[in-house]
């Protein structure tokens, strides 16, 4: 494999309430990710999702570990760099879209602000080849020069999630980095969004973070999934096999408990109760039916199984889900 | 045989700017059933929820007949509509776990109406609190009961504003996107919890959403709502399984769970207030003929206990 777009190793994440005892978000996160490629974060809320793509793009201080984003002339860079120059030029390769995009637009400017400012700061543009460039960025995500002018509140919620992308693609980053992008949306606004998704990934070469809890959205969005379990991924390996054939007992449950189109067996989501899962063990020994003592007693590390990893000590046979 | 839980009659709903947000609906719910309304952003899924507890707000009016166990709800003066919500239909929204009071303490608020309207003691209502989110599935509820709503996950507030709902018992539950703003397995158990409402209970569940998949796990029969009407009704299996109008098959096969990428649907919803002639959906239809520009089609019936409202529908094609 040549070298990686963006790699992280080790990214230990710790929040520290000003009460009570800290919180570890994310622990011992790996991934390497190659020009073009898709990876999904998936997992419940709380698992570590959102704190992972956070911290890949430098916005989330890390209590251990390290990221590198490799630019198109190859100097690998690090978003979270103590030199503002390096940072700077990091996190412009790091296009992040977050979850909601009505909160993330500023209500009193206008949408050509939102790309302009990024396109002045970093490239220093102004007058009609800013406007141009704006333009040109709203146009890539299919909208109307009209909405130059508009204000977020103006826009319905697929709009608005359309300028959240055209805003992370404005410096051409080599990375997109997408959290939950899609789950405020109806179900026809979706489809229109990650098909727009799927055209700017072949048009640009962009290697994609994809933070989702829809299974189904992921299944059609990425190559490859790491399924996140209390800060740690717990499974990862193609998309497809993750989803089809999980070895992990967690992953299992994930699947199972998804929405699909025909009724679930009721009971079906119990096995995602939650519990408290702090202990030495693994994090789902608690509410797992194939747990042994061991389990319980100590995390397993992840290891290769077949076509994927998983950390489980117990795993399923992998003959696929109902 | 008594009168039927719920029974809507050429429902309209009109804004005050002019925008028809629900244009002559008829629905029927038993007791101990749940029905489906589906539709997108603006097909007035939501207006029509909000006419029927007669939430609407100022400047929006509702006509038409909503007969709840036999009683003309648009027709009742103001104080006895007050005691019909709470007491005999329920609502939760999308936003209810949000909205809880932040000031106080999930007894207060669950044990709330007892207090108000039975007279229950504040240790009495507690008890009472705690029976009723063990039933909507919150484990060791009493330890619930003196915590605040931002000491609640996602999921637990919205059961708790789930238990506020059914505090009174009620019999019809009008629910609209309950479970949108969960995490997928979240929501799995909430839905799981709603059915058993219906089957154990004998709820009447008015279920409000977007997502097919939704409907697939809780309802029994499915309208789907566009532009303000219904333009198919169906057994929630077999619309699923085949859905006759267009718009059903492209909510369908946008859904991400469709096999195949989710196809989106082109264009978007019309304006309320600027309603293309004919059949609402004929601009976005891939099926659409010219015919379809002219007059606006009823709702007729299809197979039993189906109804749709395009006259090119296959009956053929259903399974």
């Amino acid at each position: 494999m040549s070298a990686p777009r963006l790699e992280a190793r080790g990214l230990r994440v710790e929040h520290r309430p000003r009460r009570g005892a800290r919180v570890l978000a994310l622990d011992g996160f790996d991934l390497r990710l190659a020009s073009g490629e898709a990876v999904a974060l998936v997992g419940e809320s709380g698992a570590g999702k959102s704190s992972a793509a956070l911290a890949l793009t430098g916005l989330l201080p890390l209590a251990a570990g390290s990221v590198r984003v490799r630019t198109d002339d190859g100097a690998a860079l690090d978003p979270a760099a103590a030199r503002a120059a390096e940072r700077r030029r990091a996190r412009r390769e790091l296009g992040w879209v977050p979850q909601d995009p009505g909160a993330s637009l500023d209500p009193r400017r206008p949408v050509a602000h939102a790309l302009g400012e990024a396109l002045a700061y970093h490239r220093g543009l102004r007058g009609a080849e800013l406007a141009a460039r704006v333009a040109a960025g709203l146009a890539a995500v299919g909208l109307a020069a009209e909405h130059v002018a508009r204000f977020p509140h103006e826009l319905s919620g697929g709009e608005r999630q359309r300028v959240a992308l055209a805003r992370a693609l404005a410096l051409e980053p080599g990375v997109l980095v997408c959290d939950e992008i899609t789950s405020a949306l109806d179900v026809s606004v979706q489809a229109q969004v990650l098909a727009l998704l799927a055209e700017l990934r072949r048009a640009r070469e962009l290697a994609l973070v994809f933070v989702s809890h829809d299974l189904h959205v992921v299944r059609h969005v990425t190559e490859r999934a790491l399924v996140l379990l209390a800060g740690r991924v717990v499974e990862a390996g193609p998309t497809a096999a993750v989803l089809a054939r999980p070895r992990h007992p967690y992953t299992r449950a994930l699947v199972e408990a998804s929405p699909a189109l025909a009724p679930r067996p009721l009971g079906a989501a119990e096995a995602l109760a939650p519990l408290d899962a702090r202990g030495p063990g693994c994090a789902f020994a608690p509410r797992c039916a194939r747990a042994e003592a061991r389990c319980r007693a100590e995390r397993p590390p992840l290891a290769p199984l077949g076509e994927v990893e998983a950390a489980c000590y117990a795993p399923e046979a992998g003959s696929g889900t109902p | 045989m008594s009168a039927p839980l719920l029974e809507v009659r050429g429902l309209e709903v009109e804004y005050a700017g002019g925008a028809r947000a629900v244009r002559g609906v008829d629905l029927a719910l038993e007791r101990g059933r749940c029905l489906a309304l589906v539709g997108e952003s603006g097909s007035g899924k939501s207006s029509l929820a909000l006419a029927l507890l007669r939430l609407l707000p100022a400047g929006a009016r509702a006509r038409g007949r909503v007969a709840l166990e036999g009683r003309d709800l648009l027709a009742l003066d103001p104080r006895a509509m007050d005691a019909v919500r709470g007491a005999r239909v329920g609502l939760v929204l999308q936003e209810s776990g949000a909205a809880l009071d932040p000031l106080r303490s999930v007894a207060e608020q669950v044990g709330e109406a007892w207090r108000l309207y039975e007279g229950l003691g504040r240790a009495r209502a507690a008890e009472r609190a705690a029976e009723l989110l063990g039933r909507v599935g919150l484990p060791q509820p009493g330890e619930l009961l003196g915590r605040y709503p931002h000491e609640l996950s996602g999921g637990q507030r919205q059961r708790v504003a789930l238990a506020m709902a059914l505090a009174r018992g009620p019999a019809l539950l009008v629910a609209d996107e309950p479970t949108t703003a969960l995490d997928a397995s979240v929501q799995a158990r909430l839905l799981a919890l709603l059915r058993e409402l219906v089957e154990r209970e004998g709820l009447g569940l008015l279920l409000i959403t977007h997502d097919l998949a939704v409907v697939a796990q809780v309802s029994d029969e499915t309208a789907v709502l566009y532009a303000g009407r219904v333009v198919e009704r169906a057994p929630t299996r077999d619309l699923l399984a085949a859905p006759a109008h267009p718009y059903s098959a492209a909510l369908l096969a946008a859904h991400p769970a469709h096999a195949g990428a989710p196809r989106p649907i082109p264009g978007r919803p019309p304006e309320l207030r600027a309603l293309p002639t004919g059949c609402a959906f004929h601009p976005r239809c891939a099926a659409a003929r010219p015919e379809c520009a002219r007059a606006e089609p009823a709702l007729a019936a299809l197979a039993p206990g189906r109804e749709v409202a395009c006259p090119y529908a296959d009956a053929g094609a259903l399974p």
